[in-house]
């Protein structure tokens, strides 16, 4: 999991896999990254996600709301799109193509 | 060799003799006053006057009139000590000391620590080694200064050490393996418990077909399923799947189960039942990162309307004709949102379509050649066309289990098959 920060957003590089084994990494990353009112997760590599990595972004956005913010998901696989889709949580997140448009994303939704 | 070394070496060899003949005994000594606190097996040391005993007999082997237990903090309990005599010994002056032991993990000898008396003291102070780390420091003082520790009180206070760390490892495992016993009992009760909540009988109703397999992936499951017999000749089923394992999921698994099962006694209608229900978890589950996906279905037996309200639950499957109809979700899980409007699916069934309801623990059975799915279970179903729901059921369920990869993980896994046998 790969970690970086540009002005008020925390970009997360999700793993291959989000569900238990990872969840509690990326739950600690934002929780202790309390200045960071926009979550940024870049689902580019990640082929699977069950609901435990689906309550864990669940998880990540209402705590960024709780922030004034808002969580951004980037580019997710074909694999975690259909989960998106069967489980209507594509009308929950906003998704972005690129890391560039999510930023935008966040600037737009901080103006 | 000359007279003179050959007196030597026989001094030196009487000497050896004396010093074994004292070490045998003191060993002896000790040996004796620890074999009653042996036969009691101590527990894990909750505080230093736990080992005090032990000290106590280490100081008599030696015949030493100070003694210093010193434990680190273990956790929950902060760092603790207990020095003999208590009004002898200054802790204050022998910390350093103490913590050098630690550092060091071996035996040190310290000298001129300064006792309350104000007369300096010669120390041999010991780390109780458990598991490779020092988790406290058993002492032995002398009021002498000068004096000399030998080569065998070192030998008897190491392995008087060791003695008591060995009790503490088979008094930590004894411990371990009784929580250990403690918590499996519990689940099993939990297991019980939620088992109870799951029907047991189905409903005996004219003009429907039901079986239901309900399967846990260890003593406990987040999955569960249900059915209440509303006013009007109305069949509602539902089944629900919490996010992750154990018990969390399964408590959540039996909550929804009651929420859901008593907002249908009450008649309310599918999207009427999950638009209550997740304002009324919404809070907990934000609380507890929880979600749950949901569904829920209601069958009038006079007209055959099928009615459907999904949040995140995969998507219910109607057999019509030869095509298979899928009824996706059309609000996301439970506890997601502080509020959801789920729409409403309906359609009439003629007599003989199969109604399909699952948990994702089935679709996302690992295969050689990836996660079984929608498809396999489809295909499966296809076997088993025209028999009963039951027959069907045994055909999806026996593919899954021949499909499955051995040794993959498993998830909960839930399955209803309802058919409508007609007005």
């Amino acid at each position: 999991m790969k970690i970086v920060s540009y002005g008020d957003a925390l970009i997360i590089q999700a793993d291959e896999r989000l569900d238990a084994s990872t969840n509690q990494q990326m739950k600690e990353h934002w929780q202790r990254a309390a200045s960071f009112p926009f979550l940024i997760v870049d689902l580019e590599n990640t082929t699977f996600i069950d609901s435990v990595g689906l309550a864990t972004l669940v998880s990540g956005l209402k705590l960024a709301r709780q922030r004034g913010g808002e969580l951004i998901l980037v580019n997710p696989s074909e694999n975690v799109r259909i989960i998106f889709d069967l489980t209507h949580m594509d009308r929950v997140f906003q998704i972005a193509p690129t890391i560039q448009a999510a930023l935008a994303l966040a600037a737009n939704r901080k103006n | 060799m000359t007279l003179d070394s050959l007196a030597t070496e026989r001094a030196r060899v009487q000497q050896l003799e004396a010093e074994l003949e004292e070490m045998t005994v003191m060993l002896a000594q000790s040996w004796d006053q620890l074999v009653s606190l042996m036969q009691d097996a101590p527990g894990p040391p909750n505080s230093t006057t736990d080992i005090v005993p032990f000290l106590e007999s280490i100081m008599a082997a030696l015949d030493a009139p100070m003694g210093a237990v010193y434990l680190l903090d273990r956790g929950d309990q902060p760092a603790d000590w207990f020095v003999i005599p208590s009004e002898g010994v200054s802790f204050t002056a022998l910390r350093a000391s103490l913590n050098a032991a630690l550092e060091r993990c071996e035996a040190i000898t310290v000298v001129a620590i300064d006792t309350l008396s104000g007369y300096p003291s010669a120390w041999l102070l010991t780390p109780l080694v458990v598991s490779g780390r020092a988790i406290g420091v058993v002492g032995v003082g002398f009021a002498n200064a000068d004096h000399e520790f030998k080569v065998g009180d070192k030998a008897l206070v190491r392995r008087m050490t060791e003695r008591v760390a060995s009790q503490i490892i088979a008094a930590s495992l004894r411990e371990s393996e009784a929580r250990e016993a403690k918590i499996a009992h519990e689940l099993q009760i939990a297991g019980l418990i939620q088992r109870s909540t799951q029907p047991i009988h189905y409903p005996q109703i004219n003009g429907i077909d039901l079986a239901v397999d309900w399967r846990p992936a260890s003593i406990v499951g987040g999955d569960a399923w249900g059915w209440v017999q509303q006013p009007n000749n109305v069949l509602a089923v539902f089944m629900v799947d919490v996010a992750g394992k154990g018990l969390p999921a399964a408590l959540g698994a039996v909550s929804l189960h009651t929420l859901i099962k008593m907002a249908l006694r009450l008649g309310l209608t599918p999207v009427e039942v999950l638009r209550h229900v997740n304002s009324e978890v919404y809070e907990t589950y934000t609380a507890a990162d929880l979600l749950a996906t949901a569904v829920i279905l209601s069958l009038d037996l006079s007209s055959g309307l099928l009615m459907q309200a999904n949040a995140g639950h995969p998507p219910t499957l109607i057999r019509r004709g030869d095509e298979w109809l899928r009824w996706r979700s059309t609000a996301p899980p439970l506890g997601v949102l502080a509020s959801i409007e789920p729409e409403l699916h309906a359609l009439a069934l003629d007599a003989d379509e199969l109604v399909i309801v699952y948990s994702d623990g089935l679709t996302e059975l690992k295969t050689d050649s990836g996660f079984w799915g929608e498809a396999g279970l489809k295909r499966a179903a296809e076997l088993a066309f025209g028999q009963s729901a039951k027959q069907v059921l045994r055909a999806i369920l026996e593919s899954a289990q021949t499909a499955m990869l051995r040794g993959a993980d498993e998830d909960d896994q839930t399955i209803l098959c309802l058919q409508y046998l007609g007005r």
